[in-house]
């Protein structure tokens, strides 16, 4: 039998996995978020407002959290959609921080304390199965025209363009697709820990989901879902201090990047490259 | 009007030391091509050195500042050599993630070393300023701030005089420009990185040492919060423009000052953050032309 350490650490790790799919979609066509942590706070403090103060049911205020996390997502890639890589992160981050303040400075939210007593609804087997329905449509949508236009996308930008491809489109749509995932995972998660607090949404959070697609790599999806669960679970089994643990962990990253520069779903692996 | 001008001054003064630190994130990236997230620890390092420099060696303000420069600017080094340069490559431009997440890793690692070695909660800091207060009129400046005021100012026209009266300045900013010519006039490229991860890293430890001299107070999460606001400051001036990072720094002290001033505390990072959103839509480029 899994004792209940395990299925805590598992069912953490789920949920930073979902998260890293959905922001694996959006980094996928070149979009740098580093707010990810934002979209599932919004996704959980909405759940969580509409289980613990008007008494919905769950599967609703799920649905309801995961939506408002997709319409704010379509907004913010709408808005950002002219920049590029390093201005898109910044752009992220400082939505994300300003996200955080939001949420410390609303009374609905509970200010800088947050949210407190949310019911105890998400098991780690509705978890599990969430994955597994996440899982199966990826599966579904590597085969589809919009995973053809992602892949042209990243290739190469204008050429797609000049093929018909709706850059644009593509690009919003999969930033909506990734911010639905991530509020469907913030609301799973508010329910699992029955609280939240503002620092949730911050960008020290949003840089695990980060770490977790750039180490499994843009080129499949199944390299984020292996990063997520062992960048999850490896400092806990590095079974020191929490802060040795992650000393370590940084150090680990470190060498993951030396030696695998394309993250996990490279072809190879790679040797140093000094150039010149 | 008294007020507004007093918050001006607070901002003028907060925001020379946004600058500080934004000034090293500009060099690194407009050199090294990498956005070089471990600058924050640089800030949190530099300032302990000084605190251990004074409290064990008994060194005076400026010893323990040279002091924090130099194991700053070494630590930089090392980071350089540990996990930029075998991940990085300077001659295109920066597409890969690997340097960002190495220097993210760096980050992770030398925050929770210090969090490991230091006290989490915090420490007061020897070597507090305590300046005499200047009063013009009805205008009241904290002795300590504007003693941290005048060094930044003083770093940063050492730092234009290196970088523009000098032949290293000269080197440094050719290998901005294009490393690869730069190679081709002799050149070494990878001595010039070195050094100006010194110098960037050095930056972020003055950025530090001047902000726990301020508060009375160091912790090992200081360089994260400042960090954040360097990485604001450098993308307000523009990536790689050094007046951009001066004058981005000096606008953010200012923008926060007149913030608590006026309207709430609470609501300085919503403001600070929701406006750089807006002007990064705006004016994507920045305020200033790039320095390359």
């Amino acid at each position: 039998m899994i004792s209940g350490y395990w299925i805590e650490l598992l069912s953490g790790a789920t949920i930073s996995a979902m998260a890293s799919l959905g922001l694996y979609v959006q980094m996928s066509t070149g979009q740098m978020n580093v707010a990810q942590a934002a979209f599932l706070g919004m996704g959980g403090y909405a759940a969580a407002i509409l289980t613990l103060k008007l008494g919905l049911p769950f599967p609703v205020a799920l649905v309801a959290g995961a939506a408002l996390a997709a319409v704010v997502g379509l907004l913010f890639a709408t808005v950002v959609l002219r920049l590029s890589h390093w201005w898109y992160a910044i752009a992220s981050l400082a939505f994300g921080e300003a996200m955080v303040s939001i949420a410390s400075n609303l009374d609905y939210t509970g200010g800088i304390l947050g949210l407190m007593g949310i019911p105890s609804h998400t098991t780690f087997a509705l978890l599990l199965s969430v994955l597994i329905l996440l899982l199966l449509f990826f599966v579904g949508l590597e085969r589809s025209r919009f995973t053809l236009g992602m892949k042209a996308i990243r290739a190469d930008e204008t050429a797609s363009m000049a093929s018909g491809v709706n850059a644009r489109a593509i690009r919003v749509a999969a930033f909506g697709l990734g911010a639905f995932i991530a509020g469907l995972a913030g609301g799973l998660h508010v329910h699992l820990l029955t609280v939240i607090t503002p620092t949730d949404l911050g960008f020290h959070i949003s840089l695990n989901y980060f770490v977790n697609v750039a180490v499994g790599g843009t080129r499949h999806f199944w390299g984020t879902l292996v990063a997520s669960y062992a960048l999850f679970i490896l400092p806990e089994l590095l079974r020191f201090s929490a802060t040795d643990r992650f000393i370590l962990f940084g150090i680990l990253l470190v060498l993951i990047m030396i030696f695998l520069p394309q993250g996990l779903t490279s072809r190879r692996l790679a040797f140093r490259h000094r150039p010149g | 009007m008294e007020f507004f001008i007093q918050q001006i001054v607070n901002g003028v003064l907060l925001g020379s030391t946004y600058a500080l630190i934004a000034l090293g994130f500009t060099l690194v990236f407009g050199i090294l091509n990498v956005l070089n997230l471990a600058q924050a620890e640089m800030v949190t390092w530099g300032a302990y050195a000084a605190y251990f420099l004074s409290l064990y060696l008994g060194f005076s303000f400026p010893a323990a500042l040279v002091g924090a420069i130099l194991f700053a600017g070494c630590l930089g080094i090392l980071v350089e050599r540990l996990a930029i340069r075998p991940v990085s490559n300077p001659f295109k431009e920066a597409e890969h993630l690997s340097p960002l997440i190495a220097t993210i890793g760096v980050g992770i690692a030398l925050q929770n070393l210090a969090i490991r070695v230091f006290e989490p909660k915090g420490t007061p800091f020897p070597l507090a300023f305590s300046g005499a207060a200047l009063d013009l009129g009805r205008i009241h400046i904290a002795g300590g701030k504007l003693s941290a005021f005048a060094i930044s100012i003083i770093v940063m026209g050492l730092l234009m005089v290196i970088l523009y009266r000098t032949s290293l300045g000269k080197k440094i900013r050719a290998t901005a420009e294009d490393p690869q010519a730069a190679i081709f006039l002799g050149v070494n490229v990878y001595s010039i990185f070195t050094i100006v991860m010194f110098i960037s890293s050095a930056l972020g430890g003055i950025g530090g040492v001047l902000t726990a001299s301020i508060y009375g107070i160091i912790s090992p999460f200081m360089g994260a919060s400042l960090g954040l606001k360097g990485l604001v400051v450098m993308i307000i001036g523009g990536v790689s423009s050094l007046s951009g990072a001066v004058v981005g720094g000096i606008l953010l002290g200012i923008a926060e000052a007149l913030i608590i001033g006026y309207i709430s505390s609470a609501y300085v990072d919503a403001v600070v953050f929701g406006v750089l959103t807006l002007m990064l839509i705006a004016r994507p480029q920045g305020l200033l032309p790039s320095f390359k």
